[in-house]
């Protein structure tokens, strides 16, 4: 029952992205299209899952004082084999990411969930909410690189969408409009969410 | 004092652990990496070059001191010159050149047959605006050059053709457009020098 | 002549924060008053140079040598944060106001991925040590301008009117948009 919770958790009560607001240079740099958007997502996410079931099953013998040295061998570890996977069998995805492959080593996502949950729940426990936390990265990340190629590009995952007559906004593309469409994406979600606050005050007071 | 030993020893064996495990997984994907590098090198060289089957570098200094004699500013742009071979005669030159764009510096990869006509080229890097610099590498402007030849060269107009050696600039992106001009140039004079030299050696 | 299209190309061309993204947390984090915001400018300037220099040196005189490049992200990340603790250490010892301007802002930036960026560009873009140097202390220039720019935006925002659902993030977000667009004016300078 508790894995569920943490998956939950994860993709929508804590999203990274949009609640927690961590990890915000990969999110803004590599979304210019759907497809670095999700490649970037899932190489965090085997990253974040990798990482934390290995410090989740060493951290009753890793001691306080050196913990974290040792998280951050452990993690650039994991993003040095992913980054090398990446450049052997997925050499276009490698190109597109460029720096921000090694750079997920520095992504804040991580060392937070080791240091707030892996260090201090079970491994199945520490897994889930890696698959929950790397989902709701991933998530957030393929649907700004959605918005961002339709707006910029008039396709998605590079299948053009709106046709030739479709004069792209460029912009969307380019590094204002990454700042733009997050900025007015948690803008909105924000928005949602006290509309729907208020529905409920109002359904409260009628009762 | 024992606890500082307990703690050096176990972070060395996680860094070693750490270690092997990264050895063993590049021990398996570098021959992979390596494969890729060359196999997409060689393609870059067939998609401006169709025709060669075999590519050989020129050796840098040799192709310094012939270029040196030509005394040509545009000259100073080529980075490699590659011997395009098929079934053991010269069908061509991939002619690598790097010059200054909008953004910085563009590099590409020119193809020009033994007849001296360009068969294409192919932006290997760029810094070039999205969306309006980098429309250099596609048509319409990418179809005008095709068959230009070394002959002529080539110069960037806004308005319209008035004669062979004119093309027509990508709207906005003017100087992106004549960089790639500039770099054609650059190997197309790169081309004059080395056909010149070939059939020197031939008489 | 190299140097100063490094410099400038660092600074304003291609800056960390506004075009490359690099460093953003700190960016969007430590930006409200624009006193913070030098002092973490500063900060990230000192450790920025420095840590050219060290990835520098660790690249090629230890990873290449011995032909292990693939440990490159451990090694880095490795010689940054023992720098950044060694900084804070002798800046404790030596100068105790200059530690209290900085002591803050120190340990955020072991995970500032700006620190570790330049490291990997400079290797990258296969810059010698001057020019490492060189591109480490401009290109944290760079966010040093981003941010305290930012921060002074930030501080006249507290009085305008601003939408509920836009408060805090995405206002600022927004914000960065506009000095993003701003920002591209410069391309095409070299």
């Amino acid at each position: 029952m508790g894995v569920f919770r943490h998956l939950k958790n994860g993709i929508l009560s804590e999203n990274p992205t949009f609640r927690l607001v961590i990890g915000m240079c990969p999110t803004l740099a590599v979304t210019t299209s759907a497809v670095n958007g999700l490649g970037m997502g899932l190489s965090t996410m085997a990253v974040l899952v990798g990482s934390n079931v290995a410090l989740s099953a060493m951290r009753k013998i890793v001691p306080d004082q050196i913990r974290i040295p040792i998280f951050v061998v452990v993690i650039a570890s994991f993003v040095t084999i992913v980054s090398m996977l990446l450049e052997a069998f997925v050499p276009s995805l490698f190109e597109a990411l460029g720096i921000y492959i090694p750079l997920i080593v520095v992504n804040c996502i991580i060392i937070q969930r080791a240091e707030a949950f892996a260090n201090q729940n079970s491994v199945l426990n520490s897994m889930a909410d890696g698959i929950g936390m790397g989902l709701g990265f991933t998530l957030s990340l393929t649907v700004l690189g959605i918005i961002r190629e339709i707006l910029g590009a008039g396709s998605v995952f590079g299948i053009s969408l709106l046709g030739a007559s479709y004069e792209p906004a460029m912009i969307f593309i380019q590094p204002p409009g990454a700042f733009l469409t997050l900025g007015v994406l948690m803008g909105l979600v924000n928005f949602i969410e006290y509309k729907c606050k208020e529905k409920k005050v109002q359904a409260g007071e009628k009762q | 004092m024992k606890e500082i030993r307990k703690m050096g020893v176990l972070l060395f064996v996680i860094c070693a652990v750490a270690a092997a495990l990264l050895a063993m997984t590049n021990a398996v994907t570098a021959p992979k990496i390596a494969e890729n590098a060359e196999k997409k090198e060689v393609e870059a060289k067939q998609m401006v070059l169709p025709a060669g089957r075999e590519f050989q570098e020129m050796d840098e200094a040799e192709m310094r001191t012939l270029f040196e004699k030509a005394d040509s500013e545009n000259l100073k742009n080529v980075i490699a010159v590659n011997k395009a071979m098929a079934d053991g005669e010269l069908v061509g030159y991939t002619i690598k050149v790097a010059v200054a764009g909008f953004g910085g510096e563009i590099t590409m990869l020119v193809g020009i047959d033994h007849t001296g006509k360009l068969l294409g080229y192919n932006i290997l890097s760029h810094e070039e605006t999205a969306g309006l610099g980098d429309k250099i590498a596609v048509d319409p402007f990418y179809g005008q050059m095709v068959g230009k030849t070394s002959a002529t060269p080539l110069s960037v107009v806004k308005g319209e053709i008035k004669n062979d050696g004119q093309v027509q600039a990508v709207t906005g992106a003017t100087i992106s457009s004549k960089a790639a001009i500039s770099a054609i140039n650059s190997a197309f004079d790169a081309y004059n020098v080395l056909s010149d030299t070939q059939n020197s050696e031939v008489n | 002549m190299n140097l100063i299209l490094i410099v400038v190309g660092a600074v304003l061309i291609n800056n960390f924060v506004l075009v490359k993204f690099l460093g953003i947390c700190p960016f969007l984090g430590v930006s409200k008053k624009v006193e913070t915001a030098i002092g973490m400018g500063a900060a990230v300037i000192f450790v920025m140079t420095l840590a050219s220099a060290i990835t520098y040196v660790v690249q090629y005189a230890i990873l290449e040598k011995f032909n292990i490049a693939y440990l490159q992200t451990i090694a880095f990340i490795l010689v940054i944060a023992a720098l950044v603790q060694f900084v804070e250490l002798v800046i404790k010892k030596i100068s105790p106001s200059l530690y209290q301007a900085l002591g803050v802002y120190l340990p955020l930036i072991t995970t500032n991925c700006a620190v570790l960026g330049a490291a990997i560009i400079n290797i990258q873009n296969e810059y010698n040590f001057i020019e490492s140097i060189v591109f480490g202390a401009a290109a944290a220039a760079g966010f040093t301008l981003a941010i305290v720019l930012f921060a002074a935006i930030r501080e006249r925002m507290e009085y305008s009117p601003i939408p509920k659902a836009l408060q805090g993030f995405p206002i600022a977000l927004i914000t960065a948009s506009l000095m993003s667009i701003a920002f591209m004016g410069f391309s095409g300078m070299i």
